[in-house]
């Protein structure tokens, strides 16, 4: 593992910046188990990955992937009381986020790194008017007058596309449409002007032309912050048009990663492929049949043996249920890694074992 | 958008099972009476699935209910197979339930966490008196449905998301019906489990002959599964047309914004289409004159504030609620007044 | 949230499944062995009260000696300000308090589960109805109430009993109601109704299942309230009288004893019974509803 955390250091790292010498993120090797009473979660086990400023890194996976624990793991969110022997680094400008404790992850949260959740609804207060609740974290972070916090707020409400944010500012969240709502959230999270954006299921709960205008916006304050995202979906195509780099998960393990264009064009591991033809595509015709991915995600207190998507795997051969292949780059392109020992292109797992055991036989 | 009228009424066929003319529903809320569904009017022929899409509020899992009777639409006539279901009495309308079934959106609140699977899909025939091979009736269909016989004794909250979403299929498909209707079956799955259930779906029509009507915001998921689609949008109906074509040349301004926010994996391939529906969805408490579409449509002119447009035969068996719609060729428009990102 | 919920439900967000349940959900603890055991003891003591080798609880013993007896062997706890052995007072009103206790809510859970249950259930004009009873109900002084109605009816153990059961019934009712709201509106309720069930069978098969563990749990706690206020009543002295003995006429009758110091202990026996009692009934009633939460647990 520590051995795969350093290629991927080495692969997504092309050139050293200005102000740091490291990229703005450098996750290595992130552990992160839950005691529960069943037995240890293995969340997320041994992932690491590099993001620059400005650029987007899409994580996609089902639930119980590890995404979500990922993404609270980077900002200390995860229940500490249940946390065992937590592991790796999180690299923020080259400070480890790791070992710090409450106090100076607070000064870290919301002004450096902030997150945006699936629900905005239960994210935001729903007795405090939105404008307060922006307020808040501005008169906390700048020590601003009231004044100028509340100037900021309009402001920050007319930013994400909110109209009439003079009035809006004095509204309960409970008087916004769901996509309104995400777009408080939008403006909470970019008060303090923070480096690094976390959006977990930020469109999740929204509509379609919503989810659209939603991402849109994100895009245009991205590019005009120069701020760098990590966005978090369960749905591989609302992170394709979106992100440069994407992390598949799969039951806490980033399983492949590469650039966006790259992984739709030449995926290799197939649990990413299974998940790309498992979802209807609008270019085919009705009753279309779809590639069903048979079983179901692993029990992530006892992952099965060798490779974690091998017993749902359709090219799974013997060595699979054995041992787990490395976090590996592709031939044709260094950028693009997997987990996998036969991937989609070349022969199955079956195919392969049984010409590399013909010779041996002939020998006999 | 402004779907009244009923015209996409196929009268002259003989084999529609479900026939909806002028349904409405209303809710009483604070602000005054809500019309959620607003005189929709639509047909399904034996065999045929139906997808019914739209964004939240739009009405579809209302229509879903009130086609159901649950509760009983405000107005507006159901007929299935022939019987007009909503001037039945509360005993005759109790009778013609089991022809009719429904799938639910969350496959856990659709199952008594108290009861077991095989109790769960035999509580039709309890409730109608079937003792008649009750337990072989229940196990087989578990199995069609790709349950292992362990799971039968099992309670909901032992189950994956979608193995409950199977018993729901079980217990729905276990009287027989004619019709089922699907309200968001596969939304609360993962994307690799819906694949499954969306397929067990398709093989229960083709086995048991159903006809079906399938309710989804998912406009990729919609087009796979359905013969014709309709387009809800804030109680009306826009557009209803068979699949292939709402998809290729959508003719409602409403049904072309829905089909440009549809993400894809190719950048390039979206923003450029993209044309991205601004403003917020009107209330339905006081919903725009006219077309209700018309405060976000980029083709609005002043007679659609003026005049409600019905619907009309664009195309053979393409039928549209617009004064102006889409004709292919002509693209959408245009001026994007104040909308938000797609850069060029 | 609980660990063994289903992984394939992509609205919960992964961390749900490894944040870990109370511990003491699935196995009994200490806790609760002990209120059992506790109840269990009382219990037994106070069915089998007649047959036990003590004194009758209105049999005047060694008339003038016992009235200031200190406990001693033959009598385990002394005698009280009637020359009535204290022990045998407190079993036998084990047994009366008990009585009430269960008989008052046995009588507020049904008619108020009912209520509850339609009111919940059908909702419309018939739940403004019933509302609005309760809330009558509800808006009275409780004890003032119960005081009127055990002067009016008499002091019997049953009407005592039914006094306590009508100023238990709004709020079982309430709570009934509120949770049959909730179930109702599942759609596993909804799906019954489109298989053709009719209205009774759904309320006892499919909504009433579900509400009872609640009610459980709130029926022991209003055992509880019930017991304390039979107490009250006594105080007041509109509770049982002095000849049918219970922990509320206990106290009331040692209240002497504690004011001049000289027995103490016959108002503490009585209010330690009380006390015990009725934290063991609360005790459990937690214990049944986390219990009983769990299948439900799973999935909220």
């Amino acid at each position: 593992m520590r051995n795969d955390a350093a290629a991927v250091g080495e692969l997504l790292d092309p050139v050293g910046r200005s102000d740091f010498d490291g990229p703005l993120l450098d996750v290595r090797d992130l552990t992160t188990h839950f005691q529960t009473p069943r037995g240890i979660v293995r969340a997320v086990d041994g992932v690491s990955f590099t993001l620059e400023a400005g650029r987007t890194l899409g994580i996609v996976g089902e639930s119980g992937s590890g995404k979500t624990v990922l993404s609270r793991s980077i900002l200390g969110l995860s229940p500490r009381r249940q946390l065992v022997d937590p592991q790796g680094q999180i690299l923020f400008e080259g400070r480890d986020l790791r070992p710090m404790d409450e106090h100076e992850l607070r000064e870290v949260r919301g002004r450096q790194i902030s997150m945006i959740f699936q629900d905005p609804m239960t994210a935001l207060n729903p007795v405090m008017k939105v404008g307060r609740q922006i307020m808040e974290s501005l008169r906390v972070h700048f020590d601003m007058s009231k004044a100028d916090a509340r100037e900021r707020a309009i402001d920050l409400l007319g930013q994400v596309g909110i109209p009439s944010p003079g009035v809006r500012v004095d509204e309960y969240p409970h008087q916004l449409s769901g996509g309104m709502r995400q777009r408080v959230m939008i403006a909470i999270a970019l008060s303090c002007e923070p480096k690094l954006l976390i959006a977990d299921e930020p469109t999740t709960a929204l509509d379609v032309t919503v989810q659209a205008q939603i991402l849109d916006l994100l895009g245009r304050l991205q590019s005009e912050r120069n701020m760098a995202v990590v966005l978090i979906s369960h749905d591989l195509e609302v992170v394709g048009g979106r992100a440069d780099d994407i992390a598949v998960m799969y039951a806490g393990r980033i399983v492949e990663m590469g650039p966006a264009a790259e992984l739709f064009k030449a995926t290799r591991m197939p649990y990413t492929d299974a998940l790309l033809r498992s979802v209807p595509n609008i270019e085919d015709p009705p009753h279309t049949r779809l590639l069903a991915i048979g079983g179901r995600p692993p029990d992530l207190v006892s992952p099965p043996p060798g490779c974690r998507f091998n017993p749902r795997c359709p090219r799974a051969g013997f060595r699979c249920g054995v041992q787990e292949p490395p976090l590996a780059p592709d031939d044709d392109n260094v950028h693009h890694i997997y987990r996998c020992w036969y991937p989609v292109g070349g022969p199955t797992g079956p195919e392969a074992e049984a010409a590399e055991a013909r010779p041996r036989r002939v020998e006999h | 958008m402004a779907g009244s009228g009923t015209a996409p009424l196929r009268d002259g066929r003989e084999d529609i099972v479900l026939r909806v003319e002028h349904l409405v529903v209303e809710f009483p809320t604070k602000g005054g009476r809500v019309q959620a569904v607003s005189d929709v009017s639509f047909d399904v022929a034996k065999g045929e699935t139906l997808g019914l899409v739209g964004e939240s509020g739009c009405g579809k899992s209302t229509t879903g209910r009130a086609v159901m009777q649950l509760p009983r639409p405000r107005s507006g006539r159901v007929a299935l197979e022939g019987t007009e279901l909503t001037s039945l009495s509360p005993e005759e309308l109790r009778e013609m339930r089991p022809k009719m079934q429904l799938i639910f959106q969350d496959p856990i609140s659709s199952l008594n966490p108290r009861r077991v699977v095989v109790d769960i899909v035999a509580e039709p025939l309890a409730i109608w008196g079937i003792e008649e091979n009750r337990r072989f009736r229940v196990n087989h269909l578990l199995e069609t449905v790709g349950l292992d016989t362990d799971t039968a004794a099992r309670r909901p909250h032992q189950l994956s998301g979608g193995q409950c979403q199977r018993v729901s299929i079980a217990r729905a498909l276990v009287m027989d019906p004619q019709v089922l209707i699907c309200d968001e079956p596969v939304s609360a799955l993962d994307v690799s489990v819906q694949a499954q259930i969306l397929n067990l779906l398709e093989d229960m029509k083709a086995r048991y002959g159903l006809t079906m009507v399938f309710i989804s915001h998912d406009l990729s998921v919609v087009k796979n599964i359905s013969d014709r689609v309709a387009v809800m949008y804030l109680g009306k109906l826009c557009e209803i047309a068979p699949s292939e074509a709402l998809y290729r040349r959508p003719a409602h301004p409403y049904t072309n914004a829905l089909l440009a926010s549809v993400p894809h994996p190719d950048a390039s391939r979206v923003r450029g289409k993209s044309v991205p529906l601004t403003g917020e969805l009107p209330s339905a408490l006081d919903p725009p004159s006219g077309c209700r579409f018309r405060t976000r449509c980029p083709r609005a002119e002043a007679r659609c504030a003026d005049e409600e447009p019905t619907m009309r035969e664009l195309q053979p068996g393409q039928f549209v609620a617009c004064h102006f719609p889409v004709t292919p060729g002509r693209p959408l428009v245009t001026t994007p007044t104040g909308a938000l990102g797609a850069p060029a | 949230m609980p660990p063994d919920l289903p992984t394939d439900v992509a609205v919960a967000p992964e961390v749900i499944a490894v944040v870990a349940g109370a511990p003491s959900r699935r196995t009994f603890g200490v806790g609760a062995w002990l209120a059992v055991g506790w109840l269990v003891l009382v219990i037994g003591l106070a069915l089998l009260a007649p047959l036990l080798p003590i004194p009758k609880p209105s049999e005047i013993i060694d008339h003038g000696a016992l009235r200031d007896a200190k406990p001693s062997l033959s009598h385990l706890l002394g005698g009280d300000d009637n020359s009535y052995d204290l022990f045998s007072r407190i079993v036998w009103g084990a047994r009366n308090s008990l009585a009430v206790g269960f008989f008052a809510v046995a009588i507020g859970g049904t008619v108020g589960g009912f209520l509850g249950l339609i009111a919940g259930y059908y909702r419309g004009r018939i739940e403004t109805l019933i509302t609005a009873v309760l809330d009558i109900m509800l808006a009275f002084p409780a004890l003032v109430l119960a005081l009127a109605l055990t002067t009016f009816l008499g002091h019997s153990l049953f009407y005592v009993s039914l006094a306590l059961g009508i100023i238990s019934t709004p709020i079982l009712a309430r709570i009934t109601r509120a949770n049959t709201l909730t179930w109702s509106q599942r759609e596993f309720v909804t799906a019954a109704r489109a298989q053709g069930a009719k209205n009774r069978r759904i309320i006892v098969r499919e909504v009433l299942p579900n509400v009872v563990p609640a009610m459980a749990s709130i029926a022991l706690l209003a055992v509880a309230v019930v017991i304390v206020a039979e107490a009250g009543l006594s105080l007041l002295g509109a509770g049982l009288k002095v000849d049918v003995p219970s922990w509320g006429n206990i106290i009331t009758f040692g209240r002497s004893g504690l004011t001049n110091g000289q027995a103490p202990h016959i108002v503490f026996s009585g209010s330690g019974a009380i006390f015990f009692t009725v934290l063991s009934l609360n005790y459990l009633g937690d214990v049944v509803r986390a219990r009983f939460d769990v299948k439900e647990g799973a999935l909220t």
